[in-house]
């Protein structure tokens, strides 16, 4: 069988325009060469009884017999200072921090390093100070998941170790731990670099592999110089406030010489300290109570790679899909990129936007190993493929936000500077591959389409999108920053037509930010489908300051923005939608042209029905405008369908689609200002039966009604769809 | 915060039912009459240390079935000498072998 990991690769950036360069980076577990091609995707399902792939070969960016090497991937976090402070001529240091180890179950983790002066905590929460060869322990361990206040003093007269619990436990008394051993001379440098949680392994050219990693929350590490005059006060050298520039990448130093330190890897900011007392929940408004950084030995949002070769798309290239093929013999391995429209040369009326947020948010998941409820959700036994296995074995290529953190803390930054192997042509029939479909209808139908991707819509907004008169959202767009979704607004409310393809859309704010390229951030608050749940007080986003969490908890439901929301998941038996009595209207005549039958896909790639996989339903309650209308809705979508938590708010029962009416999806139009419009499929399955027999079906004719419709400039009336939706359907 | 407690799904499956295990395997994509449906959720909800999985060995062709490791990083382990043609072939063996380690009772309903 070909390997399809035995060369991984990453191109950075992930999106980018035709004149503009990608950076591919290689690693191999084995060739020394491989050929690279260039294709344009047209349909990444490999599945032979699927849409069919397809694939357009280019002639550019392509290479033979490309040296490749292999290459490590330094994870986990750490803040770094290439010199430490001048210490001048102290007789040795003082070091005080705050400290919440939250995975004690390691051999050996640094919360501080440099130089001769390390701090660890060891196997089963035992906290040890170096100083050269001289090592002292604390005589009882730590606890996971509370507070001390550490106190290090380290010179020619004395080492010693102290540890109190800041934490209040109704069990634990407040205790305090100390130690003390014989004076060692040795002391750090300035020339040392100062690490915290990580302890430096080496430095090979510019990058830095550091060994030891940290798990937990550090907290206002500070530093003093000792004076050989006992009354001398002692020289404060440095004091990192981890409350200053939580969105960016440095920790500040606010001590007399700005040794500020480098965050690597990304470790999560806006973390509660030793102080949060739950008066307030956002680092914003208490900054004093979130002067903490939670780190993570693995974390990784950058694999920092050389570059193997850089790819030169032309000026001219088609915006689309498009990868990398590496290959060797007996090895195939594809590595994405985005080529998208340059804002303001538009080619066609139509948009596509390719959601990479979403893609960016499930690349590299291993919810099949970690997440118990994974095969009671889809219902069927776990498949591993080669690229899951691989990923489990090689948990430093990073994780996903549907993952935590092995020391149980939920992700919260997710990357694209690291191969995505989940991402690309396979076997992970999600997301990615099902918006290929999409993909592969338009081709099929003859539309020209312009492709841009979340990353542009957050980047350029308005000036994107204003160049089309349709603009079209996938499978399944479900994050979203507040950048994109204000610019869908402003564009629907502009007299712009928005298909909506999917479901499940719109549900989770994210954030991107300048400080950190081809990285988002998402936070899980309390509400929602999650794998995991955010710690209390770190809801907000350290990125923008904004709370996270779900769209619908800020006063932004899905509804509000596409007449639809989330209700239900099902991933094997998927059904179809029926035609309601709304829209009989003559107003809607477009939409059914050619069809023979009330019932609209009872076919389809995933599950056999255009309902399925996850589902929107319409409530004017959460938002869905008025004027808006049920064009269609679900039946049978059975027992498999459970109703999304954030759909009920006591204990109840009867909560499957067989009980419970809200487990549906609804197919819903409506006019927006200046005779735009908006129409939503609510079904992820929705795109996966486009191609049903060729595309010759009744999915596909609608969604070819409706795209006509909307490139055709006659205004939509605004008056057309007054009425109540769901008295219609229930009529 | 909050744990997964591997020792969560408590539904004890009756061993003796044969019709159950002949319902799925006469309609392996459900819907379920509602014991059954209780009969999947608990296998599929029990403790990811040794529970079984299925590794691709050639896209849409062939699996190997394994049991996960219940710990990150580490593989799944391979059962040696079991492998299927199909998903379907797959899910019914894996039915069996669970109703025989959840039961101590072999399932004597016949083969599809």
């Amino acid at each position: 069988m070909t390997s399809a990991t035995d060369l991984i690769g990453y191109c950075q950036p992930l999106t980018l325009r035709g004149g503009e360069a990608t950076e591919l980076k290689i690693s191999s577990n084995g060739p020394q060469h491989c050929d690279v091609t260039v294709y344009r995707i047209i349909c990444g399902d490999i599945d032979p009884n699927g849409p069919g792939e397809a694939f357009e070969r280019m002639g550019w960016g392509g290479a033979v017999r490309l040296p490749v090497t292999f290459q490590p991937v330094n994870s986990g976090s750490f803040g770094y200072a290439a010199k430490g402070p001048d210490a001048g001529s102290a007789t040795g240091l003082r070091l005080t921090l705050s400290v919440f180890p939250t995975l004690i179950e390691r051999s050996c983790q640094c919360l501080f390093h440099w130089g001769p002066l390390r701090l660890d905590l060891l196997q089963g929460g035992i906290l040890t100070a170096r100083l050269g060869e001289t090592v002292i322990a604390l005589s009882s361990p730590m606890l996971e998941r509370h507070w001390y206040r550490i106190e290090v003093n380290a010179g020619a007269q004395i080492l010693s170790i102290s540890a109190e619990l800041v934490t209040q436990i109704a069990s634990v008394p407040r205790q305090e731990i100390k130690s003390c051993a014989l004076p060692c001379a040795d002391l750090a440098r300035t020339d040392d670099p100062v690490l915290i949680a990580a302890a430096l392994d080496r430095a090979d050219g510019k990058r830095l592999f550091t060994t030891d990693a940290f798990n937990g929350k550090i907290e206002t590490p500070t530093l003093f110089a000792m004076r050989p005059d006992k009354d001398q006060a002692d020289d404060l050298l440095a004091v990192w406030d981890f409350s200053l520039d939580q969105s960016g990448t440095q920790a500040t130093d606010t001590g007399p010489q700005g040794c500020h330190l480098t965050l690597i890897n990304t470790p999560m900011r806006g973390a509660s300290g030793s102080n949060w007392d739950s008066s307030a929940e956002s680092w914003q408004i208490a900054p004093d109570q979130y002067a903490a950084i939670h780190f993570h030995e693995d974390d990784m949002t950058d694999c920092r790679w050389e570059t193997s070769l850089t790819i030169h798309p032309p000026h001219d290239a088609r915006p689309g899909f498009y990868i990398a093929r590496l290959q060797d013999e007996g090895v195939q391995s594809d590595v994405p990129f985005f080529l998208s429209v340059r804002p303001g040369r538009a080619k066609a009326e139509l948009l596509l936007i390719a959601p990479t947020a979403t893609y960016l948010s499930y690349a590299n998941t291993h919810i099949k190993f970690d997440s118990h409820n994974t095969e009671n959700l889809y219902e069927a036994p776990m498949t591993l493929s080669e690229d899951e296995l691989y990923l489990n074995e090689h948990r430093d290529l990073g994780l996903s936000h549907y993952d935590t953190h092995a020391d149980d803390s939920g992700v919260i930054y997710v990357g694209e500077r690291r191969p995505l192997l989940n991402t690309r042509p396979g076997l992970y029939t999600f997301n990615y591959l099902n918006d290929t479909h999409i993909v592969k209808w338009l081709e099929t139908k003859g539309f020209a389409y312009d492709v841009a991707t979340d990353e542009d819509l957050h980047r350029y907004g308005g000036d994107l999108l204003d160049n089309y008169r349709v603009v079209m959202t996938a499978s399944h767009p479900e994050y979203y920053s507040t950048e994109m979704w204000d610019a869908l607004f402003a564009y629907q409310q502009s007299g712009g037509r928005h298909m909506y393809l999917g479901g499940n859309g719109f549900y989770w704010r994210v954030a991107y930010s300048e400080a950190h390229p081809g990285v988002i951030e998402n936070r899980r608050g309390m509400s929602g489908v999650r794998t995991w749940e955010g710690e209390p007080g770190e809801h907000h986003l350290s990125f923008t300051g904004e709370p996270g969490g779900l769209w619908r908890s800020h006063g932004r439901a899905p509804q509000r923005l596409v007449g639809t929301g989330f209700s239900s998941t099902f991933f094997v038996r998927s059904t179809y939608f029926r035609r309601s009595e709304a829209s009989r209207d003559v107003a809607y005549d477009f939409v059914f042209e050619g069809l023979n039958s009330d019932i609209i896909g009872d076919f389809g790639f995933r599950g056999g029905g255009c309902v399925g996989l996850e589902i929107d339903r319409w409530d004017a309650g959460l938002g869905s405008p008025p004027g808006s209308v049920i064009l269609a809705t679900s039946e049978h979508v059975g027992q498999g369908g459970l109703l999304t938590g954030e759909e009920y708010i006591t204990t109840t029962r009867g909560l499957d689609g067989a009980q419970n009416g809200r487990v549906r999806g609804d197919m819903v139009f409506f006019i927006t200002p200046g005779g735009g419009a908006v129409w939503s499929t609510g079904s992820i399955a929705w795109a996966t039966s486009l191609m049903w027999d060729g595309g010759k079906n009744s999915v596909s004719r609608v969604t070819e009604n409706i795209l006509k419709r909307f490139f055709d400039p006659e205004p939509f009336p605004v008056a057309a769809s007054d009425g109540d939706a769901r008295a219609s359907v229930s009529s | 915060m909050l744990l997964y407690d591997p020792d969560n799904a408590i539904y004890q499956i009756d061993g003796m039912r044969m019709d159950l295990a002949r319902e799925y395997r006469d309609n392996l994509r459900g819907p379920f009459s509602l014991e059954l449906q209780r009969v999947l959720d608990k296998m599929r909800s029990t403790p990811m240390k040794g529970r079984y999985a299925l590794i691709v060995d050639e896209p849409f062709r062939r699996f190997s079935l394994a049991r996960l490791s219940g710990e990150r990083g580490v593989p799944p382990e391979r059962i040696d000498g079991v492998t299927y043609t199909s998903l379907a072939e797959a899910e019914w063996d894996l039915f069996k072998r669970r109703w025989q380690d959840l039961t101590s009772h072999s399932v004597t309903v016949e083969d599809p």
